[in-house]
């Protein structure tokens, strides 16, 4: 193996500028790629969502049955009824979203409750994140799937019919450009094994829209708290 | 590329299936009111909008019925203004009625007696 390395000088500087070479083409080839990855800037409206997921009941343990039943004696424990909605609640509502996307990171900005959110691309998640409602949102490329992760959420609903998450929720999803470029699939996984027995979750699809995003007064509304 | 069209077929089953089965629904699904009456108060909200219609019951008692239907924003996307539909103007309601009882409906249709005009509800196939 050693005497393979044992090169003349010149041999030497031909391997160095093979190596120089062969180092820029990949840089470019990945400088390349990632321009190349579809591109899900503009506004997001909803079209539908694939109910075999969502639609039937949700596989609950017994803590997570335990807190809908809680919040099924007082629904109007519920948060939402303050203006105050968590992630899940945001993202698959049937509002406008709007996309900012760099190299760097992906930006949110949601109708609902005037939400932002970021998430930065092969960015790790903070070791003991203090749990909100949005939480963490980290983002990386799979193939042309663009996969965001969110942790650090702090107890809450998925649904306005009261579906309780606890504070270990963790929440993917995957973002994919169908061929039209105009329509993508948003496939969100609930990950909570405090609450489920096992991840569940729903694929919704949205199309670029043509519609301004809207003020939204939740807050200010004459009737809160109804 | 197989995954995509496996998942766009299920959008094409899927999305009609949703409004006969909602889960955990407060609104029993199959249960249809019919309400002609007088609307009292119309909550032009985010995130839900609400119209109080006041009928008469068989027994000759006057009854409030609460429709609820979609946040403004979206019915001002679908066309629904906020000075559209007033106080005082005489309506025929058609909702899903509450499993608790109440009289309280999901708005199905809403439509005004004097000119036709109709409001938006959850027709049948909409999402959420």
């Amino acid at each position: 193996m050693t005497r393979l390395f044992i090169y003349s000088y010149k041999k030497t500087r031909k391997a160095v500028l093979f190596t120089l070479i062969w180092a820029l083409s990949s840089l470019l080839t990945t400088a390349m790629a990632a321009q190349s990855k579809p591109d899900f800037s503009g506004t997001w409206e909803m079209e539908g969502w694939s109910a075999e997921e969502w639609d039937v009941e949700p596989p609950y343990t017994a803590a997570g049955l335990a807190a809908f039943q809680e919040w099924e004696s007082d629904p109007l424990s519920d948060p939402a009824h303050q203006c105050i909605f968590s992630l899940v609640r945001i993202t698959t509502a049937p509002m406008l979203h709007e996309i900012i996307q760099d190299e760097e990171r992906i930006v949110m900005l949601y109708e609902y409750e005037h939400q932002v959110r970021r998430a930065y691309i092969d960015r790790a998640h903070p070791e003991d994140p203090y749990p909100t409602f949005m939480g963490y949102s980290n983002a990386a490329w799979d193939g042309d799937s663009l996969v965001i992760e969110a942790v650090g959420l702090q107890e809450g609903y998925l649904r306005p019919q009261g579906v309780p998450h606890s504070d270990q929720l963790r929440v993917v999803e995957t973002r994919t450009m169908l061929a039209d470029g105009n329509t993508l699939t948003l496939e969100t996984l609930i990950d909570d094994p405090v609450y489920f027995t096992k991840p569940w979750g729903v694929t919704t699809q949205w199309k670029k829209s043509d519609f301004e995003i809207m003020d939204y007064d939740c807050v200010a509304r004459p009737h809160i708290g109804d | 590329m197989n995954k995509k069209i496996v998942a766009l077929v299920l959008f094409m089953l899927a999305v009609p299936a949703y409004a006969h089965h909602s889960f955990l629904s407060i609104y029993d699904q199959d249960s249809i009111e019919v309400i002609e009456g007088v609307v009292t108060e119309v909550w032009f909200e985010n995130p839900h909008s609400r119209v109080y219609v006041e009928s008469t019951d068989s027994s000759g008692n006057k009854v409030v019925w609460e429709a609820e239907t979609y946040p403004r924003n979206i019915l001002v996307r679908r066309g629904w203004n906020h000075n559209d539909l007033k106080e005082g103007d005489e309506v025929v309601l058609k909702g899903r009625k509450a499993k608790n009882g109440t009289t309280r409906v999901q708005m199905l249709t809403l439509t005004r007696s004097s000119d036709g005009w109709e409001g938006i509800g959850f027709e049948e196939n909409s999402i959420d």
